[in-house]
Order: C-alpha cells, then structure tokens, then sequence
C-alpha cells in the first residue's frame, strides 16, 4: 500500500488496466460442451487448471472453466475472470489484488457483488494468482480500489445483465419489467421469481450484451455497509496461510548471507563450516544483479528446517568486499544535505519572484526541517517460496507487485511468461517493502540450484539491515508575510536521496520525492519548490503514503510557523489558504485535480470532532494538519501534553478523511485508525541510523514500534460521499506528525521541526524565546 | 555442534516426537517439524510476541524457548486454544472485526487467552499491560483491547 504506479518494479504493469467492456477480447466468449459460458485461458501449464485463465485469444478446455470443483458438469455461467455463478447458486468472486492488510480481498469483491446483486453473506471469496485476465495486480499507490472501480461495477452488472436475460427469456416478458435481487430475478408484474442458480446456464448461454447498466449509487446494499474482513475467521484460527506458513512436498529452507555493506560484494566463502552443520543441504552462491533493488548478492545456506539453515549460516565463512559505500553514514548525510541546500536544485515550480517577495517582505521566516531513514519491518519478515525446474517455475508469497516478481523470475531463468507461475498469499504487512521482488529472486535463484522448492526466510536483523528505506530528507524552507500578516511568499527545497535514483529508474530523481503541486503551491503568489538528489549507497525505496510521509510534516509545520508569526489561528490560516471551494490543477500522482471544498472539509470535520478552539488545561495543546493524496482528502487534530521534563503524552487523535465512496466502511476506519497509529509511531520513535555503511538498528528493542500501552485512542471521521472511490490505504500518515509537532508548540512554545521526536529536549520554550522563535523561524536568514 | 536428540512433548493434547537439536527453539519444530504455521515467527529475540504459545498453561514466546526446554511438557497453540475455533476470544476477535494483516493476531489471542485464565475480568490498562510484548504494526490495539473485554464479558455471562 505504497507507492506511486510506477513503483511496481520499475516496470509497467502486466496488462492495462483499460475499462472492461472497452476490452472486446474480454466479452469474446463460447459455449462449452458443459454448457457454461466459457472464456479462453493462457495455455500454461498451470493457468489452464485455473479459474481465472483468460487472455482473449482462444477458447479453450471446458472443464477448467469452473473453478467451484465441478468441473465439467455443472453448468456455470463465468462471464469474465472476476466471478462465477454455479447452478447449486454458489457464487465465487475472485479477489484480484494482493492482500497485504489494506483490505482489499474484502473491498473489490464487495464491488462485484454489489452490481451481481447477490447478498455479501452468499458470496465466496477466492485470492487470484497473477493472471493477465486480471489487469494490474500490484498493491501500491493506494489505487486497489480506485482504479478497479469502474472494471469491477461493470464485471458484476454483466453477471447480473445476463441472469435478467435468461430469466426475462425464460418467462417470455422484457428484461426491463425484471429486477435482481438477493441472488435472483423477480419479474416485478407477476412476482414469479428464479434463483441466479437455476439460471446460471441459461444465463451462460445468453448473447453477452454490448453495455451494462450500472446501479445508482442510492440503491447500494454491499457498497458502502461496514464488512468483516472476508479472512478473518481463518485468521483467529491460525488456519490463514501467509507467505512464511506455505509448504510444498520436499521444501527445503534456506537463509541468505548478504554484504553487511550497502554497496558491497563477495569476495569469497567457505562452505566447509556450514555444510558441517546438522540439516544443511548445499550453499548456493548469488550472484546479485546490477540494479540492486532486484537482486543482492549473497552466499545462501539450504536446509531442512529453518534453524538448521540459520545455524549454516552462522557457520559459514564469508569475506565481502566492502566498497565505497564503507564511509557512509545518516550524520554526514545529513551534512551533505546541508551543503546542498545552499546551491540551487532543479525548480519543479515557480511563480512569480520568490526572492523579491521575500526581501520585501514585512516578515521573515526561515527554518529547517528534517525526517530520518524509516523501515517497513511489516511484522512477517521478507519471505518467498519457489521451484524451478522442467521448464517451468513457480513462486508462492507474500508480494506486492507479483508482476515483477514474475519478470524478475523470467529474467534469471530464461523462462517464457507464461510458463512462470506466481500464487499470492496473504502478507502480512507491506507498506511498501514488498514491491520490491528482490526476495523472490533469491528464491528463484535458489530454487534452481537445489532443485527442489525451496523458501526463503529472512530473519527479522535481515528484514532491518537490508530494507530500502522511507528516504531521510532535508528540507530548507523560507516565507514572507506582508503588513497585513498575508502570505506572500515561499520556498521549499527538499535535497534527499532519491529511490528512483537508487532504483535506476528512468524518471527523474525529484519524481519520487517532491511533489511539486502539492499545497501550498497554488495558494502563495511568489512560490518555489526545488529539489536535490544526494548520492548514497543506502537503499531507498517507496515507504507508505511515499514523500507525503516527511513533506507534509515540513509544509504543514512550516504553516503553522507562518500562523504563529502572523498571530493567525492554524486552521483559520489554512482556510483562507485553500479560498473558497473549487477544483484545481494537481498534475501528481492522485490527480488532476484536487479540490480546495474538499480539504477544507475535512480539516472543519477533524477540528469540530476535537473540539477546536475550545479551552485547554496548561500544558496541554491542539495541532492541525492537512494532506491531498491519492485523490483523497486527511486532517488530523492532535491534542497533547508535555510536562516540565519535556516529556509528551498524546491524548487524543482525531482523523477526517474524505476517500469519496467508502466502498467497506469498517475497512476505511481501520485502514485511517492504523494509519494514524503509524504516523505517530513514525513522529514518535522511529528511525534508521548507518554508520560505517551498516544499518546500526537490528530488531524491535531499538527500531520501536508502539506498544498496547503507548497507542492512544484514534477518533476516525470519514465524510458521506458518492463520489467514485479514491486512495485509502495511506492517507492517514503524513498527518500525524505535523499534527504533533503543532500540538507541542500550542501547549509549550517549542517548535519540533526534527523527528523523531524521541531523544529531543522539548522542555517548555521560555516564553520570550518561544515569540522570537514564532516570529524569525529557527536560523538566520540566508541571503541566497 | 550439538547432536540431534529425541523429544517427546504434548502439542494441543497429543503426544509428539521430534528428532532435533536440542537448542532448536519450539517455534521452529512446531512450524517445521510438526506443521503447526499457526504459530508465527517476527523477531527471534522476544520482543514481538507473535510466537506466543501456552506452556502448561502459561504464555511463553516459542521463539526463544529451545525445545528440550518444553520436553515433557504441554505445549498448546493456536490450532489447539479450541476445538471448534470457538473460543471466546476467537469469538470476540470475530465480532470485532480485530485483524488487519492479521499476522500479530495469533500471539496477540493467546497471550490474552493466559491472561484471561489468571485474570477473568481484566482493566482496559491490565489488558494493554499483559499484551504490551505482542505487537501490531497495524495498529489493531483499540479493536484487540476491545475484543478482549467482549470476550471477558461472554465468559462472565456464561455466553
């Protein structure tokens, strides 16, 4: 659930993600000998035995084509990949993304059921494996929902459209005096009524239709009522199976040595020691490939358990060539960025003459703010299964983008496409970790030296030491107010490492960083945003919500400075910002256009629910905070205290947020209470240090995640929309910290303007320090 | 090196044998040897709780429990809290829609489920402290906590 769409691998999704009924290929269809309404298959080795097989070209086998088990006799009607009617009434829908927390094997299949008119309740829900019949199937860019929308209303009407033809034909009356319902047709004159069930082969035989007729909005009864994730009972269970929890006959384990370097390579190894050591098999050299978000390389141990190749690996000799990755460490980083920050960087956007602005202004603001490297550390540490062999190759995991998992598997053995299968399980965790697929090559690699399946288990230490980080940043802002204390001017220039850049993306360095329009761009008459890329050895990658992560902590806290020097109220400021409502260009990912009505909305929604404005005890202190992305509108209040010793206490957090159509209600609030608890995790404690070139943090004792104790209660607002469905999963995290940070310096004085949090003296600011310190920012101002 | 050598323990009621290296932590052998995924693995160290099974009763993290430790002992995990999955806390994890990847969730059941042996009637803060070892990088804990007050509430109603 992170990522911006071209995050998936560094290459374009498997297939277009194009509307379904533009897709002709998709409504060719035959009669089977079975009676079903069949659809061609990809003619795999495995994808013809699998439901979902379809690419267009050919009809093929008609068994296959059920997917409920009753292969061959059991009339079905199956009118495109995502569901299936069988004649017992059984209704499967297939859940096309990877499901990795965010809820999506509930929420898209909501959306087939909703248009097929069948109750949730009757529906079974089966996880897909990577199939082109299914479009994209990466989770990132917070877009599962959003850009699936469209394709699965019309997935589930089509279903629906033929049953009402089968029945309308079957009573001899038009389809137009029939209604769906509950898992039947009712001819709505007479009040005869057949289930989809007794329908499902007439309906599979039916001319599939040119169009479908969607529902109205007001008529939904799946879309937009509050589902219990559909894998929940399994999961109180332990009965869930995630990537670590498969097995196949003859699955040996296997641990991978890699450089404790960034940058480094192998120099040479002795396998002796560790094939010394009860359980172990073989040691397999990895060779890493030049792009290292891919492939590492590495010394990997096999076994028959997963502690016998632990121990192998303990016991295996290894030299590595460090390299200059050797000298690195986040201190001089950060003094790199500093540096930086004093020449100019690549302008993203410019209007009018910031510089002027600035010297004229009646004040003056300059400050600094800086975010640290973060890890995923999603709680099932990096994992993947695979065999290869007999030309073909077969992964099982927990990915986020299985299509670069299969073009990465293809890429190292040669193998066609088609003959590479790749199965999804649930993961648990992504954000955003997993769209890398370098775990599953390793697997591969592995694989097809022992010959046999084989899964890879990185151990937590890995999982720290070899992520690719949430990129730190250094951000250099500067405004200027008129007499009248209006905003007038702004600059922001962000130098960072860019992930795009470490991934030898073909995107420009700042794309995955800056985000040119976000606000306040727009809003303030002379503004420049800039942005630098510093070189580094240490691997970044998409972390959730992306760069909205640590720039709204800088924009929407350098705001707040702004307000405090104007002696504004933080929201009022914010308001008069945005101006009245209307849509304005926002040409970054989550676009168009974002609309102001819509942000202020939610902002008037969190600040009500926190009771704004109202009385506080001293001590204690409100901070506000806004974010568009994804398409989809987040404020968040935060209420805190911070007592004599500087130490703060988080009481309450209330979060608004404005998706558009909450296709699962329950899951939004979970997704925005989750969120949010990340975002204060990230504002609170967490961070990556490296030095000597190393990740100096190895497991949960120090890289912290909140505890039952520290989690405060989140207050969760979602705002009633009929608009279409936008990002979810992410939008809940940029907020928070600066939401925090704003707090502190409403009940104390003092500006945070670095995090995390933990470690910093935030002792109340004496009040004279505290005014000077609202009005001229944190530094002296630099004359550029 | 130490050698492999026979340990017979009770898994969710039935007697098992493993041939291991003593040092093997019970995690493993439960996940590798006897098939039980159930039990999940995050850290290693202790510090995440979601390898968290009972010990005679008690809540122990399997991960750093070498298995000769559990020799002779009961060991029940997640596939054996209940027959039939219908424990009050899976009841209650249920209704209260707690997972959200879901991977915490069986340490996070059964350490509440020790806890709820001990203490039936459990504090919103005794809840949040016996459950502080088990992590959620989800964020689940307001739902977990509610969970367990729910399922303490079915046990006192007598369901």
């Amino acid at each position: 659930m992170s990522g911006e769409r071209p995050e998936n691998g560094g290459g374009r999704p498997e297939n277009g993600g194009g509307r379904l009924l533009d897709r002709r290929g998709f409504l060719k269809v035959s009669a089977g000998a079975a009676g079903g309404l069949l659809i061609a298959f990809e003619a795999g080795p495995w994808l013809g035995a699998k439901a979902s097989g379809f690419d267009g070209r050919t009809a093929a086998a008609t068994g296959a084509a059920s997917s409920t088990g009753a292969a061959g006799h059991q009339a079905e009607l199956k009118p495109n990949p995502f569901l299936a009617v069988a004649a017992d009434g059984t209704v499967t829908i297939w859940a096309k993304n990877p499901e990795i927390g965010q809820g999506v094997k509930t929420a898209l299949p909501m959306i087939v059921a909703e248009e097929l008119g069948v109750d949730w309740e009757s529906v079974r829900v089966v996880q897909a494996d990577l199939d082109p019949a299914f479009g994209d199937q990466s989770a990132g860019g917070s877009d599962g929902v959003r850009s699936n929308w469209n394709r699965l209303r019309e997935a589930g009407a089509m279903g629906r459209t033929l049953l009402v033809a089968a029945a309308a034909r079957r009573w001899g009356v038009e389809p137009g005096g029939c209604a769906a319902e509950h898992g039947s047709v009712r001819h709505l004159a007479s009040g005869r009524r057949l289930s989809y069930g007794e329908l499902a082969a007439a309906a599979a035989g039916m001319p599939v239709p040119d169009s479908v007729e969607l529902e109205e909005p007001r008529d939904f009864h799946v879309v937009g009522t509050p589902r219990r994730g559909v894998d929940t009972p399994a999961i109180t269970t332990g009965s869930l199976v995630y990537g670590l929890d498969v097995r196949q006959p003859g699955m040996l384990f296997a641990a991978v040595a890699k450089p404790p370097v960034f940058g480094g390579t192998l120099a040479r190894f002795d396998a002796a020691p560790a094939l010394a050591v009860p359980g172990v098999r073989q040691v397999v050299r990895i060779d890493g490939l030049p792009n290292p978000t891919q492939l590492l390389p590495g010394v990997a141990v096999v076994a028959d358990s997963t502690w016998a190749a632990l121990r192998g690996r303990e016991a295996l000799a290894v030299e590595w060539t460090a390299g200059p990755g050797a000298a690195e460490s986040t201190s001089a980083l950060l003094q790199q960025c500093e540096e930086l920050s004093r020449r100019p960087g690549k302008v993203l956007r410019e209007e009018g003459d910031a510089e002027a602005a600035l010297a004229g202004a009646a004040v003056r603001l300059e400050a600094v703010y800086t975010v640290p490297f973060l890890a995923h550390a999603a709680l099932e540490p990096v994992n993947c299964t695979a065999a290869v062999g007999d030309g073909r190759c077969e992964i099982w995991g927990p990915l986020q983008d299985p299509g670069g998992a299969r073009r990465l598997a293809a890429l190292l053995t040669g193998l066609p496409r088609e003959s590479i299968a790749v199965h999804l399980t649930r993961a648990g965790g992504g954000f955003g970790r997993r769209l890398m697929s370098d775990f599953a090559a390793e697997a591969v690699v592995i694989a097809r030296a022992a010959g046999r399946p084989v899964q890879v288990v990185w151990t937590r230490e890995d999982d720290l030491r070899h992520d690719y980080y949430r990129p730190a940043g250094y951000h250099h802002l500067r405004a200027g107010l008129d007499r009248a204390g209006r905003l007038v001017a702004w600059t922001h220039h962000l130098v960072n490492p860019s992930r795009y850049e470490f991934r030898r993306d073909p995107a420009p360095p700042d794309a995955s960083e800056m985000y040119a329009d976000d606000f306040p761009a727009g809003f303030v008459p002379n503004f420049r945003a800039e942005h630098t890329a510093v070189r580094t050895q240490i691997p970044t990658g998409p972390w959730r919500a992306t760069l909205h992560s640590a720039n709204a902590f800088a924009v929407q806290g350098f705001l707040d400075e702004v307000a405090a020097a104007a002696r504004r109220d933080p929201l009022e400021l914010r308001r008069e910002l945005l101006g009245p409502p209307r849509e304005v260009p926002y040409a970054n990912y989550g676009g168009p256009r974002f609309d102001t009505g819509r942000l202020r909305a939610v902002l008037d929604l969190a600040a009500a629910r926190a009771g704004w404005g109202k009385p506080l005890p001293p001590g204690r202190g409100r901070g506000i905070a806004c974010n568009f992305t994804f398409g989809s509108y987040a404020a968040h209040v935060a209420e805190v205290s911070v007592d004599e010793r500087g130490a703060v206490e988080v009481h309450r957090l209330v979060a608004a947020v404005d998706c558009g159509t909450a296709v699962n209600p329950a899951g939004v609030e979970a997704q925005v209470a989750g969120g949010t608890l990340d975002g204060l995790n990230a504002a609170l404690q967490a961070e990556i240090t490296v030095a000597a070139g190393r990740t100096e943090q190895s497991n949960f004792h120090d890289y912290l995640l909140l505890r039952h104790p520290e989690a405060p209660p989140v207050e969760v607002a979602i705002v009633p929309s009929r608009e279409r469905p936008t990002g979810m999963g992410e939008i809940a995290v940029p907020t928070v910290g600066p939401a925090v940070a704003n707090a502190i310096f409403a009940a104390n004085g003092r500006r945070v303007r670095r995090l995390p949090l933990r470690g910093q003296d935030l002792r109340p600011a004496a009040a004279a320090a505290a005014r000077q310190d609202a009005a001229i920012g944190n530094g002296p101002f630099r004359e550029r | 090196m130490p050698g492999r050598q026979a340990i017979t323990l009770e898994v969710n009621g039935a007697a098992r044998r493993a041939e291991v290296d003593a040092e093997t932590p019970l995690l493993w052998v439960l996940r590798d040897t006897f098939g039980l995924t159930g039990t999940k693995y995050g850290c290693g160290v202790a510090q995440c709780g979601a390898c968290t099974v009972h010990l005679d009763g008690a809540a122990v993290r399997s991960c750093v429990m070498p298995v000769a430790a559990a020799s002779g002992r009961r060991v029940t995990t997640i596939e054996g809290l209940s027959r039939d999955g219908r424990h009050p806390l899976q009841l209650a994890w249920i209704e209260e829609d707690v997972p959200q990847c879901g991977y915490c969730q069986a340490g996070q059941i059964m350490a509440a489920a020790a806890l709820l042996s001990q203490l039936p009637h459990p504090s919103e803060p005794q809840i949040a402290e016996a459950l502080a070892g088990n992590l959620c990088r989800c964020g689940t804990y307001a739902r977990i906590r509610r969970a367990v007050r729910r399922a303490a509430a079915t046990v006192e109603s007598g369901r």
